[in-house]
This record gives structure tokens, sequence and C-alpha cells, in this order.
């Protein structure tokens, strides 16, 4: 039983901080740092129910990106579309049509990150009660909703 | 020590009443039922995502579905099953929703962006961490435990498509 839920603990170690780093990194490519790029835009569009935050950006090498609109407001629309794109990977700025352009993580993209550890950690939280019994622990029964704090009195 | 006793007192206080905090949810999640144990943290967790993402509801939308779907296969899957497999259930239902979030951004919820894939992930991983609890649970609160998993379901898809959160 110990075995099993050592086991358990560490999937839910491993598995959380799986879920932590592709969010995270799936969040990043939204601010093109970890993307290489070497192609031309060929449209933008807005990215569906996300209240104009987000931009598609259609490269003429097949790729679909989401970015945050800041880039897109930064280098400007009209700048952005028929021009050529150009990074290394990991890399915090880009050169667009020849113009230098920096990449940061804007406070949607800061609040993206958050909320992808909302449940990750949450997820621990509930983990972290659930602690191995200790050698000759007695677990307390569980109680219903209306059972008072305290004892009561013996009647002699 | 420190020279600056106001510091470590901050710290102090800050660890006692995280303590407290958990001391209280430990003290509260004994006194609650196993459907409330499992849905309310799923519930917060999901509001949290929607408070900080505003503009948006897909992500929300994601982390109450992966939940709800972790917890009907929990609740429908053969309790013998669960007991035996032990903390193998917990990686086969993770893969098993790994799986279906990946159908269905390919498919109905797409286009693919593995972000909406952590986030259905993490409502998922949410939901296992009460998986022991209620694995050994009687067939009626596992039958609440489904029922209440349906309706997370149905709400998420409502959250998602029919509030209109973030449609331009």
């Amino acid at each position: 039983m110990t075995e099993r839920t050592t086991a358990s603990r560490l999937i839910g170690i491993v598995a959380g901080l799986s879920i932590l780093a592709v969010g995270w990194f799936g969040v990043l490519r939204w601010t093109l740092i970890p993307v290489r790029l070497d192609t031309r835009v060929a449209d933008t569009s807005y990215e569906g129910r996300t209240a104009g935050h987000f931009r598609v950006v259609y490269l003429t090498d097949g790729r679909d990106l989401v970015v945050d609109r800041e880039f897109v407001e930064r280098v400007g629309e009209k700048d952005l579309e028929g021009s050529t794109i150009r990074k290394r990977p990991w890399e915090d700025e880009a050169v667009v049509g020849g113009a230098t352009v920096p990449l940061h993580l804007s406070p949607d993209i800061w609040r993206t990150l958050i909320a992808v550890a909302v449940p990750v950690t949450i997820g621990y939280g509930l983990r972290w009660q659930q602690r191995p019994a200790r050698p000759g622990h007695r677990p307390r029964q569980p109680q219903s909703i209306g059972a008072l704090p305290f004892r009561h009195r013996q009647v002699p | 020590m420190s020279s600056e006793p106001g510091a470590d007192g901050a710290v102090a206080v800050t660890a006692v009443s995280m303590e407290s905090g958990a001391a209280r949810w430990s003290w509260l999640s004994r006194r609650l039922g196993p459907v409330a144990r499992q849905v309310i943290p799923l519930i917060v967790a999901t509001a949290i995502v929607q408070v900080l993402l505003p503009f948006r509801s897909d992500n929300a939308a994601h982390v109450l579905g992966g939940g709800a779907l972790v917890m009907f296969v929990g609740a429908t899957a053969p309790r013998r099953w669960l007991l035996w497999l032990g903390a193998a259930a917990e990686a086969a239902m993770l893969a098993f929703v790994l799986i279906v979030a990946h159908l269905t951004e390919w498919t109905l919820l797409g286009p693919f962006d593995v972000v909406d894939v952590a986030f259905t992930m993490g409502g998922a991983f949410l939901a296992l961490a009460a998986l022991p609890s209620w694995s050994a649970e009687a067939r009626e609160q596992r039958g609440r435990l489904a029922s209440a998993a349906l309706l997370l379901g149905a709400a998420s898809l409502v959250l998602r498509y029919l509030l209109g959160i973030g449609a331009a």
C-alpha cells in the first residue's frame, strides 16, 4: 500500500511538472520567443473568442501562429502583412521587414502563465493533504457536517 | 539570526496562516461528502482561471471539462479495477484524458492549441487528487459523482460556447 502511495506521489509530481512545462512552453510560443522564423507574413486575423487580445499570423511556410496583440500593435498591422520575419529560437527580438522588434511577456501572457499553474497548484495542495499514514497513527473518522467540534459532557 | 526581526515575523505569520488555511480545508473536507470534496476545488480552480483571463472562457472551460472527464471515468470504472490498479489507475486516466484532449482539439474544439490541452490536463490532474478517496466509496456516492461529472461537463460546454465571453 505504501509502495502504491509512493508511486502515486511520483506520478503526481511527474504529471504536474509535465503539464506546467508543456502549458508554459505553449504560452511562451505566443510571444514568438521560442520560435525559429525565416519566412514571410501572408496575412493576419483575430484569434476567435479572445476579445481581440490574441491574433493569428499566417506565414507563407504554412504555419499559423497565435501571437499576443502587443506584438502586432508594436509592428503595425499594415507593416506586418507581406513583410519578412526572421529570428532564431529563444531570441528576444525579431527582425520584421528590416526593423528590429523586441519581444517580451505582455500582461495577457503573464496572466495565462499563472492561470496554467492554478489547477496544478490546487491539485498538488490536495495531494499534499493525503500524506501516507505514519506507523501507529489512527486516521480520524469522517464526521457529518452538523457534528459539533467539542465533546458531549458525560452525564453521571 | 536575522538583524530584521520584522522580516522573520512576516515569514512566520505567512507560514502560520498557510498552515491554518490548509488545516481549515482539511477540517472542512472531512465533513463534506465525497462529491462536494471533489467538485468544490474544481469549481474554485475554474473560477480563478476565469477571473485571471476575463477576456476568454475556453481555458476555464478546458479545466472544468478535464476535471469532469476524470470524475466521470473514475466514478463509472469498476471499483475493483481502481483498487487493484492503484497508482497505475491514475497514470491510465491521465493517459486517457491526454488522448481525448488531443483528439477533441484536432477535431471538435480546434484549431489545435497545446495550451488548451495543458488546461484540460490541469483540470484532470486536480480531479485525480481525490481519486484514492472516492475509488473506495459506495455505489450510491459514485453514482452521484458521475451525475455531478455530467453536470460539470455540460457547464464547461455552456461556459465555452453559450456565455459569449470573448466573442467579437
